[in-house]
């Protein structure tokens, strides 16, 4: 077994075929032997372990994943694809989301963040920069240069329609 | 418009607190932006003989009576406190927009003179104090207001370790004239409406924004969005650009609007535009059809000036009078090397004609259920026989100086149309074709069958085109002739 102590100092205990999903926790669990002293995760909070755990649990009996070459696109990665639960348990909140995948990024499992970011990519899909803007409440901070060249442009696009 | 007027305004001391020295009694802050919005003159002054203060631009705009045109501050503001105690709330971050036009109750800054005066100021960084004091005001009219335990201190004593992290943004109507400052700030009761949390891109470290936009790389429009979305990410979609070198751009133009959208994307990216070579038109609707085929080439000619392949899929073209106007296409694209067209209907020769010649660079047509019309066919001529062919030819041959070298027809025709004198008749035109560049120069010939129904019919491509070679793929039975 293997214990985490979170941020906000909660403790999860889980077995070794799950934690060691984590790539940071098998790094320092050393790969084997239960762990006596919790490890501390402090870049992830209860809420967000909660899921990871979930996902891990999930997954725990899925057979390792094919190395990819470097340099491969993420869309053709498909690490370990999508399947109806990881749709469903993907489908959080946008705070949480992010979340998971800082958290996925941080522990070091990867296919939970090619799921987190295929879920981005999929909300992001399809959106004018506008609404790129709202969705992840984005000030697009161009210079006033860089603002009247767009807009310039934008505006040529529209006397164009008239 | 962008700005959210807020109905109370805060009002912030510093520790610790200054007078103004105007007489107001109010703590005024002494940092570059509060120096410059209570005393632009002193401020000006200041920066004069400040050469150091490179990050003031614009100051020469700014004067006592105007010191700032804006009507919103808005500020990101980091609170990493409040995520720390307050485990359940899973953002630390938080937007704050505070009304400081003409028309705001209480300003942020007092003695801020504002007025219609338009400045820009491209940078600032601000130093704010290691603690801030807020008072607290509520809005009696809003309900909405963050609960008892999202409450925040008074006062916010920020550590030293921690790295300044406000970002602060002005805006003047929509346009931002305020980019980025740093310093340190927290967030204090405000009702929820003027409080956007944020959990948003701005979060997420620079390697896993380039792993999101990496899955819809290919993706130009969505590239092209990210690039006018924010500082942020308009390099890393010039990143991905440039990456996966993307020459192909598919729009699915259910509505006029869809052209427009994609030209408004294409304006300003004009070298993106000219990278393009490959364009795809999908998915249009029986309405958008006439107008977007009849405007495509007016508007986009200029910015696809590189466009080598011109794709029409999944709408048929057929019955559109515009259509016979491939000349208008021919010069809004004279580069065109191979066109494709699905579903199109060939009244008569004419048209036929009229498209092949049309593109002076045109080498490759590929035409998916495509129909010729009887009209083709003169009513005199009742057979398949010499005569037909040579009619054909006569109205070929002296278009012969056409550039098309392959013409690649997908078709998945009916029983009846297999013994029908319309199949026969694209039997002629093929052969006809075929031996049209027989005698011009080396060209192919590529008929796309399916496979499936040659089978259920017990038919054999060979019955049907005598001189074609199977190349035998999968589903598609590919039939190549040379001459």
């Amino acid at each position: 077994m293997v214990t985490v102590v979170v941020s906000d100092g909660v403790t999860f205990t889980m077995e070794q075929d799950v934690a060691f999903q984590c790539g940071l926790i098998a790094d320092f669990a050393g790969g084997g032997g239960d762990q006596e002293e919790p490890i501390p995760i402090q870049a992830v909070n209860s809420t967000v372990m909660r899921k990871v755990i979930e996902y891990c649990e999930h997954h725990r009996n899925d057979p390792p994943q094919p190395e990819v070459p470097e340099g491969t696109p993420l869309e053709r990665k498909d690490r370990r694809g999508r399947d109806a639960w990881d749709k469903q348990f993907i489908q959080v909140e946008q705070e949480l989301l992010f979340e998971i995948i800082l958290a996925a990024n941080y522990l070091n499992i990867k296919p939970l963040l090619d799921l987190g970011c295929s879920q981005v990519a999929e909300m992001m899909k399809g959106k004018t920069p506008a609404e790129i803007q709202q969705m992840f409440n984005i000030v697009n901070g161009f210079t006033a240069d860089e603002e009247a060249q767009n807009g310039e442009g934008e505006e040529k696009a529209r006397n164009l329609n008239s | 418009m962008l700005p959210v007027r807020s109905p109370s305004c805060p009002s912030i001391n510093t520790t610790p607190p200054q007078v103004d020295p105007n007489g107001a009694g109010v703590p005024l802050h002494q940092d570059p932006l509060h120096t410059m919005l209570a005393r632009p003159d002193a401020f000006n002054a200041s920066r004069q003989t400040s050469p150091s203060n490179d990050d003031l631009s614009s100051s020469s705009s700014l004067s006592p009576h105007s010191p700032l045109g804006l009507d919103v501050l808005r500020f990101w503001v980091l609170y990493p406190d409040f995520f720390q105690h307050h485990p359940d709330r899973r953002s630390q971050l938080a937007v704050m927009d505070l009304d400081v036009g003409p028309d705001a109750p209480e300003i942020f800054w007092p003695h801020w003179n504002t007025s219609t005066s338009n400045i820009t100021l491209s940078r600032l960084h601000l130093s704010l104090p290691s603690s801030i004091t807020f008072s607290q005001q509520t809005d009696p009219s809003s309900t909405d207001t963050l609960s008892e335990e999202e409450h925040l201190p008074m006062t916010l004593a920020i550590p030293d370790s921690l790295e300044p992290s406000l970002d602060v943004w002005a805006f003047d109507d929509n346009s931002p004239v305020l980019s980025s400052m740093s310093g340190r700030l927290t967030r204090h009761r405000y009702p929820r409406d003027h409080i956007t949390w944020l959990a948003g891109a701005t979060i997420l470290p620079m390697e896993l924004l380039l792993d999101i936009l990496e899955y819809l790389a290919r993706d130009v429009k969505f590239l092209l969005a990210c690039a006018l979305t924010c500082r942020r990410l308009r390099p890393l979609a010039q990143v991905m650009i440039n990456k996966f070198r993307l020459f192909f751009i598919k729009i699915n133009a259910t509505r006029y609007d869809d052209l427009d959208e994609l030209v408004e994307w294409l304006r300003p990216a004009p070298k993106l535009g000219r990278s393009i070579e490959t364009f795809q038109v999908t998915g249009m609707s029986k309405e958008s059809i006439p107008v977007v085929l009849s405007v495509l080439p007016i508007r986009l000619s200029s910015l696809l000036i590189s466009l080598r392949e011109l794709q029409f899929k999944h709408f048929a073209v057929e019955s559109q009078p515009h259509l016979s106007r491939w000349s208008l296409y021919g010069r809004a694209f004279p580069n065109l090397t191979t066109l494709e067209l699905f579903s199109i209907r060939f009244p008569s020769l004419k048209d036929f004609v009229a498209l092949i010649t049309s593109f002076p660079a045109l080498t490759t047509l590929v035409l998916t259920f495509f129909e010729l019309g009887s009209p083709l066919i003169p009513t005199e001529i009742s057979n398949l026989g010499e005569r037909y062919i040579q009619w054909f030819l006569a109205m070929i041959v002296p278009h012969a100086a056409c550039s098309l070298k392959t013409m690649e027809v997908e078709v998945i025709p009916t029983s009846e149309d297999i013994e029908s004198f319309a199949w026969r008749r694209l039997d002629v035109v093929l052969s006809s074709w075929f031996m049209v560049n027989q005698a011009k120069n080396n060209s192919k010939l590529t008929l796309f069958l399916d496979k499936t129904y040659l089978i259920d019919n017990d038919l054999s491509v060979e019955s049907l085109f005598p001189l074609s070679t199977s190349l035998g793929k999968d589903r598609w039975v590919k039939f190549t002739r040379w001459q």
